[in-house]
């Protein structure tokens, strides 16, 4: 069977009427010859038959309008015309195949810059898209991220307001008081917070430090406390574990070169600032001691310069100071983890003597403890960093290193 | 900023008249109505081209107009672009209106010495209006290879001193036809052929207010903007019809002019929907996507969550087989696909 | 190429029309005073830009123009001072373009010879030629269409009239029959090139007849011969005949432009032609006529003192402020006006 349709003379001519048959249903036709009579758009012409045979049927009578290609006749072809007609149908166009445009490749790379809208939100909302995580492709932040964060320290103010009754004394937040918990809330939003706690014997500090207390009181005119010790085996600690000292961007764990510590000091429950003591891992104890009291005075004098503040690697922070037993401290972002010392107390420990034999003894015992971000490294690692840690303050030879300038 | 923003429905102007409306007119019927309305109420209004008298035009737009109003009105000119263009100036400036038609928009590069270098820069040299009308089919999409499927509006958008139209509905194409005569400037009025009898809509006709440098949103959206203009700006909207069935909420910019460009409108939507794409037929390289790409990024780079992306037609020529001119013509699917990936990014 | 001279229209007149040839040489002496005073002001590093100059073939345009009525309009182009002046141009306007000043119709926007005033019936040039032909065509198909009786007149050399615009338009007035007076300097070169170079047609005036128009030749030196010619030819097409072309043959004594040395112009050419020098011709038929050299003498002086006046005022006057160039690139809403008269313009206007 082949087709007859209706021809297409003459662009964006979309309709063909057919005007008059030539030929009868059942008579034969030659190729070429003329089928029938066709106007579109007022030009009237023959329709020339496209194959020989005999006209099997019509579709579209005398007046009828059809769309252009649309089947107005049949025919029964010869047998030769047949097979020619179907070789010509069996060239079936294929499929426009999607032109390749040359776009220049996409923006790839390990780091993916927010959006420029995403950037401008976070800027003007203080937050630091680093912090966030992107829902656009390969994890770019964008627009819908940063208003979520944003909304969502929005929402921690706004859920339910609580409200003041009588009697009760409304505290409007300082600008210190206002960052700090902005940045606490995020950073118990960004990091995925794991502790772990060991507990450290500090005999051998406390040998160490009450024999030479006077003479460095003497000298230096500050006190020697547990924490320049504490900080001279971090030090020693992040060398064999430098994960911990790290900040995630994205999918990535930069670890940083650079042992920059910083000491939480609390400005008598006006607030708590985080000063930097920089390359902490070229400082002898002695010299972390006098870089600890210069920041605290200054801190105390508010003196502090912006130099101090920034770069920081890994933050200590020193409860025990007030005689805390175990603290769960939150990480100083953008890092990955933070120490904390607690207080140090005369309690009963079981200590083994060289011949294998257990005893109580009244040791000077403390806990030290790590909260770490769980994105970047598991409970074993800290676990391994703080027993080395822990190690190392019991078992240097403090007095030597005491005896370092 | 844009003084008014019109999110209106396609036949909105804000006209004074209450006009009769007419069914089921199609484009080039719109165009001609236009036509026909210019020349009964201006006597200064003439039209002149290549058989466009007897014949009604080479698409039968201006059928019927000859034998209404005459030799005098309707001006069957030799093949001479050159004088047929320079002398629509010289009568514009006697105070004519002529409306000249160039069978194929293909061929007004034959009269670009005119329009660029006449035309455009008499305002500005010596504060002499010249208002005549450039009427071209322009476009693909109808198999008929790279001489009579040009679309060359980037190319007098670059020049400044014309104006450069191109109506994608029904009352666009009237509206922009009257606006055109009515504007003191050159302007170069690009009917998209493709359109001509495909698409059909309800025509009000009467003189239209307003002026020419304005685009229009015809489809409010919330996630994306999508600018387009003539036979594309259907590929859009049917695009948008199907975006919207996966949840993406489009909003469909008519551009309308091409020049001057209404730049305003566009970005109070791209500040709303903080990603754009833009589709036009004309090619790539400096197509006007390019233009308003860069003057997104100059103006509204801070509103932008995702890369201003582009859906047009390659740089090349447009080829005449019709399994070529499909892959070469940004289709619905095309820009499907671009703006679910500029919603991902 | 030869020119055969039995074919040249002469002046026709036995008595000279002194009133007419007066004015003849008013205009085109003061043409010549401010070209040369342009040239000068060259050589003496006050003119900043290029200088084109139409020295020796001011007969042409002068002729040309006088013959029009007021309301007819003119398209002269860069050798075409004296049809500026003869429509009201003046020489303090012309000056202040080429010094890039403000003060005259296009402020600074265009300069030198591309300068003209629709106000004064005269329509700009641009560098394309004869762009203006196709625009003059448009004046002309206006002027039929409003029923105005006014005739337009346009200039250009021998170069342009290769163009496919120039083909184009002169095809299209012989059709339309347009009120179009075509008027071609045929000044023997066109830049480098020699009249042998461009054309293998007898002459252009032979070309009317294949667009349908009488063609007519000229003497471009003779002033009296071109205006009366050119007269004939506007008082024709304002009637209803259509249109006319006139080929005017001058030679071009100097350069393209003054950075042209024209070393390219056999030495002869230029020595015969500058001795049928049109000013000098013109002066010699006044003389002949009656007219005291005095009276000559005093027209000269008057235009030194003229164009001296001119270029003081005009060198003194201010530049274009750019901080205003990127406004009035599109014309407003509200400039939808007549530039040109549109009213029907009668015999009895014509005076």
């Amino acid at each position: 069977m082949i087709d007859v349709v209706m021809p297409q003379l003459g662009e964006s001519v979309t309709e063909g009427t057919v005007v008059a048959w030539r030929k009868r249903v059942g008579e034969d036709v030659a190729q070429d010859e003329y089928l029938c009579d066709v106007t579109t758009d007022k030009v009237t012409f023959e329709v020339p038959s496209p194959a020989a045979g005999r006209l099997e049927s019509v579709m579209a009578g005398e007046g009828e309008t059809v769309t252009v290609g649309s089947v107005i006749a049949r025919l029964i072809g010869t047998a030769a015309s047949e097979q020619a007609s179907n070789a010509a149908a069996d060239q079936t166009e294929t499929p426009a195949a999607a032109v390749r445009t040359s776009t220049p490749d996409r923006e790839t790379g390990r780091k993916l810059r927010p959006s420029p809208l995403a950037r401008r939100l976070a800027r003007d909302a203080g937050i630091d898209t680093a912090l966030l995580t992107g829902s656009g492709r390969n994890g770019r932040v964008r627009r819908a991220d940063v208003l979520a964060a944003i909304s969502e320290v929005a929402g921690s103010k706004s859920a339910p307001a609580p409200q003041a009754r009588e009697a009760d004394e409304v505290i409007p937040f300082s600008p210190a008081r206002r960052q700090i918990a902005e940045h606490m809330v995020r950073s118990t939003h960004t990091s995925p917070h794991g502790f772990i706690a060991f507990e450290v014997d500090y005999t051998a500090v406390e040998t160490a430090r009450a024999a030479v207390r006077l003479a460095f009181r003497k000298r230096e005119g500050f006190s020697l406390t547990y924490l320049p010790f504490v900080m001279f085996a971090l030090v020693r600690a992040v060398r064999a574990f430098p994960l911990v000292n790290s900040s995630v961007d994205g999918e990535h764990l930069i670890v940083r070169k650079a042992i920059n510590l910083n000491i939480a000091i609390d400005l008598a429950y006006r607030g708590l600032v985080t000063p930097v003591v920089r390359s902490a891992d070229s400082l002898s104890v002695t010299g972390l001691a006098r870089a600890l009291s210069d920041l605290a005075r200054r801190a105390r004098e508010n003196r502090l310069k912006t130099d101090d503040m920034t770069g920081g690697t890994l933050t200590v922070t020193n409860p025990g100071a007030s005689g805390t037993w175990l603290s769960v401290p939150i990480i100083n972002q953008p890092q990955t983890a933070i120490l904390v010392t607690d207080g140090v107390a005369r309690r009963p420990a079981v200590v083994r003597s060289a011949d294998g034999s257990e005893a109580l003894a009244i040791r000077s015992v403390g806990h030290i403890g790590l909260s770490l971000d769980h994105r970047a490294f598991d409970g074993a690692y800290a676990a391994d960093f703080l027993a080395h840690l822990r190690n190392g303050l019991q078992d240097t030879d403090w007095t030597a290193q005491l005896l370092a300038a | 900023m844009a003084e008014e923003q019109q999110v209106t429905g396609w036949f909105d102007d804000g006209s004074a008249d209450s006009p009769a409306a007419v069914e089921a007119t199609t484009y080039l019927e719109a165009i001609r109505a236009a036509l026909e309305d210019e020349l009964a109420e201006d006597e200064r209004v003439v039209l002149i081209g290549e058989d466009i008298g007897i014949m009604g035009g080479a698409f039968r737009v201006t059928e019927g107009l000859w034998q209404r109003f005459g030799d005098a009105r309707v001006i069957d000119a030799p093949i001479s672009e050159i004088a047929i263009s320079g002398a629509c100036i010289g009568m514009a400036i006697s105070g004519m209106r002529p409306i000249a038609e160039f069978q194929f928009a293909d061929f007004i590069s034959c009269a670009y010495d005119q329009l660029v270098n006449e035309a455009a820069k008499l305002y500005f040299r010596f504060k002499c209006p010249v208002p005549i009308v450039m009427r071209a089919p322009s476009g693909g999409g109808v198999g008929a290879g790279p001489y009579h499927s040009q679309s060359p509006e980037a190319v007098f958008a670059h020049c400044p001193g014309l104006k450069v139209v191109c109506p994608g509905s029904v009352q666009d194409a009237y509206d922009l036809l009257r606006l055109a005569v009515a504007d003191p400037n050159p302007v170069l009025y690009f009917e998209h052929k493709a359109l001509y009898r495909s698409v059909k809509g309800t025509l009000q006709r009467r003189r239209p207010s307003g002026v020419l440098q304005r685009a229009r949103i015809v489809r409010p959206g919330r996630d994306i903007t999508l600018v387009s203009y003539a036979a594309t700006l259907l590929r859009a909207l049917e695009a948008a019809d199907r975006l919207q069935r996966e949840g993406i909420s489009v909003e469909v910019l008519d551009l309308r002019c091409i020049s001057p460009l209404d730049f305003a409108t566009i970005a109070e939507s791209v500040r709303r929907t903080a990603r754009v794409v833009i589709a036009h037929e004309d090619t790539r390289t400096l197509g006007i996507g390019a233009e308003i790409a860069a003057r997104l990024s100059e103006f509204c780079f801070y509103e932008l969550d995702a890369p201003v992306a582009r859906v047009t037609s390659p740089d090349t020529p447009i080829p005449a087989a019709r399994s070529l001119e499909e892959a070469f013509l940004p289709s619905v699917e095309k820009i499907v696909a671009a703006v679910r990936d500029c919603v991902a990014q | 190429m030869t020119i055969a001279h039995d074919k040249i229209e002469t002046s026709a007149m036995p008595n000279l029309n002194v009133e007419i040839a007066l004015a003849l040489l008013r205009w085109m002496d003061l043409s010549r005073a401010i070209e040369d005073k342009l040239h000068i002001m060259k050589r003496q590093g006050r003119l900043p830009g290029r200088l084109v100059t139409g020295r020796g073939q001011e007969a042409i345009p002068v002729g040309a123009t006088l013959a029009l009525a007021s309301h007819d309009i003119v398209c002269p182009l860069h050798r075409d001072l004296g049809a500026n002046l003869v429509k009201g141009l003046t020489p303090e306007e012309f000056i202040r373009s080429y010094l890039w000043k403000t003060g005259h119709p296009s402020e600074g926007r265009d300069s030198d010879v591309h300068i003209g005033d629709l106000r004064r019936g005269i329509y700009p040039m641009i560098s394309h030629l004869p762009d203006s032909w196709p625009v003059a065509l448009g004046f002309g198909m206006a002027s039929r269409h409003l029923g105005l009786e006014r005739a337009t007149l346009a200039f250009c050399g021998d170069g342009a009239t290769s163009t496919g615009a120039w083909h184009e338009t002169l095809n299209m007035s012989g059709l339309f029959k347009t009120p179009n007076v075509w008027v071609i300097e045929n000044n023997k070169y066109a830049y480098s090139t020699p009249l042998a170079k461009q054309y293998a047609a007898p002459s252009l005036a032979s070309r009317a007849a294949g667009y349908g128009m009488p063609g007519v030749e000229v003497d471009g030196n003779d002033a009296v011969a071109v205006y009366e010619v050119v007269k004939d030819a506007v008082d024709r097409a304002r009637a209803g005949a259509g249109p006319y072309l006139i080929e005017a043959h001058t030679m071009r004594v100097e350069g393209h432009a003054v950075h042209d040395n024209a070393s390219y112009v056999p030495a002869a050419l230029v020595e015969e032609w500058k001795a049928r020098d049109p000013i000098k011709g013109l002066r010699e038929q006044l003389r002949q006529a009656g007219v005291g050299a005095a009276q000559i003498e005093d027209i000269a002086a008057e235009n030194r003192r003229c164009v001296d006046d001119a270029v003081a005022r005009a060198e003194a006057a201010s530049s274009p402020d750019p901080t205003r160039m990127e406004e009035e690139v599109y014309a407003p809403p509200e400039a939808s006006g007549w530039v040109l008269p549109p009213r029907r313009i009668t015999a009895r206007d014509q005076s």
